[in-house]
């Protein structure tokens, strides 16, 4: 008996755990991608510096990273997304 | 369609709607540099003043002032002007959702052309199979936001589509993204801001232009930045191409006084005719749907809002206005022939706190009676 509650809760953690790290993934992705492309066309179509932009992204989404390349920004959450926005002059800053 | 851009202005001004002011004369456009003056007329320049520094009080994260830019144009002269410090005259600021308007602008050049109709189909191929209801929308439909597309800006913030089209998933070919909603409603009956709409719009207008991002980059230039002298302003594109029409384009404080100049002036700029004739009146007209009372066509309107509607500017206001995420505002009340400029964030300002101190920004300046009626 106490095997079979065992096995059941294994696949509900299992489950579970997937539908959270989907949900978070899911999350992370529109984060970096707001940090990124946010960041890259403050910098390099706004002409600020990374340290003046940076205040203005939501407080909501300090967790997301962000670096800052000669011609581009890559933004991540570790273990769940990355996004990287690169300057194209003169088209701006291109979310991939 | 031509016929009811010409009936437009004749409707508007029975609904009281000011006429729009011509440029006065003596007054040189400001394609090379603005003509620039004191406020003129029955200013109240200590409620000027106050109002003035009641919007850059709010200092936000970073230590720096909400309000990034100020700027008034009154008669066609730049009457006022300030940034906070580390911003300038050649400052670039971005427009966030201010670019839906700027996508009104491109798409009325087309019509111009008669390259678009306002009431044909739109021209969407994902669209044009037998027996798909959404060949029945019309640029129009999308223009005025009552197209009945079921993708709303608001929800969930990460989920919305919104965030989708702009960072998430659907970023890397937004049309494709956003021509894939499905109709909710009647075509023409419920109003809806959708910034996946105006990628859809954004997306015939490159389709239209064609050559891709370099062409549509041209197309700008030679109708737009050559004609008005806009120096700064950049489009940004995703992946596929398509300009994000919704919600990123980047100018001066100045230049976009210019393209609210522009609107000021019914789309005609130092003689030559950019918009058509009756455009900016479509533009400025409240689109009828059951729960709209303040938008237009891709520009707001100063009006009673509809239930659950953004309240623009306190009452008392005649003007429609560019507006965007983060109180990005160009504002144009031709009552008053002026256009406000109001760019920056929104840290530490509450939105009824910017159009109140907005609000009594404009106030300051005098209704004229040579452009009222």
């Amino acid at each position: 008996m106490m095997r079979w509650i065992l096995i059941a809760v294994f696949w509900v953690l299992l489950v579970g755990g997937a539908l959270v790290y989907q949900e978070g993934r899911e999350r992370s992705l529109v984060g970096a991608g707001y940090v990124a492309k946010e960041l890259c066309s403050c910098v390099f179509v706004g002409g600020r510096e990374l340290a003046s932009c940076r205040p203005d992204i939501p407080p909501s989404m300090e967790r997301v990273r962000a670096d800052l390349g000669a011609d581009r920004v890559r933004a991540y959450v570790p273990y769940f997304a990355e996004r990287i926005a690169r300057f194209e002059p003169p088209f701006g800053c291109v979310l991939y | 369609m031509r016929r009811r851009l010409v009936l437009l202005p004749l409707a508007l001004w029975l609904l009281g709607a000011a006429l729009l002011p011509t440029q006065p004369a003596g007054v040189p456009w400001p394609t090379e540099r603005w003509a620039e003056g004191p406020p003129a007329g029955e200013v109240d320049r200590a409620a000027l003043q106050a109002a003035g520094d009641a919007l850059f009080a709010p200092v936000g994260r970073g230590g720096l002032p909400d309000t990034r830019a100020l700027l008034a144009v009154q008669g066609g002269r730049l009457v006022w002007q300030r940034f906070a410090d580390g911003f300038g005259a050649d400052s670039p600021f971005r427009s966030w959702s201010m670019a839906k308007s700027v996508t009104n602008a491109l798409a009325g050049l087309l019509v111009r052309d008669g390259k678009l109709a306002l009431d044909a189909p739109a021209p969407v191929p994902r669209w044009q199979r037998a027996g798909d209801p959404r060949r029945a929308l019309t640029l129009r439909h999308l223009l005025t936001m009552t197209s009945g597309l079921d993708n709303a800006d608001g929800g969930d913030g990460a989920g919305s589509y919104v965030a989708r089209i702009l960072f998430g998933d659907l970023a890397s070919d937004t049309a494709r993204g956003a021509e894939q909603a499905e109709l909710d409603h009647e075509p023409g009956t419920h109003w809806a801001y959708s910034t996946a709409t105006s990628q859809i719009v954004s997306a015939i207008v490159a389709r239209t232009v064609g050559g891709g991002r370099e062409g549509v980059d041209a197309f700008v230039t030679r109708e737009l930045r050559a004609p008005l002298g806009l120096r700064t302003l950049v489009l940004e594109f995703d992946p596929a191409g398509t300009p994000l029409g919704g919600g990123y384009v980047w100018a001066s404080a100045a230049d976009w006084a210019r393209l609210g100049l522009l609107y000021l002036r019914d789309g005609v700029w130092d003689g030559r005719r950019i918009l058509p004739e009756g455009w900016v009146d479509f533009t400025r007209n409240v689109a009828p749907a059951e729960n709209n009372g303040t938008y237009g066509a891709h520009f707001w309107v100063s009006a009673k809002p509809a239930e659950d509607q953004f309240q623009t500017l306190r009452p008392g206001i005649e003007a429609f206005q560019m507006n965007g995420n983060a109180g990005q505002y160009v504002v144009i009340a031709p009552d008053r022939d002026l256009v406000v400029v109001r760019l920056g964030e929104m840290h530490a300002t509450s939105w009824a706190q910017l159009n109140d101190r907005l609000g009594a920004f404009i106030q300051a300046f005098p209704q004229q009676a040579g452009a009222a009626r």
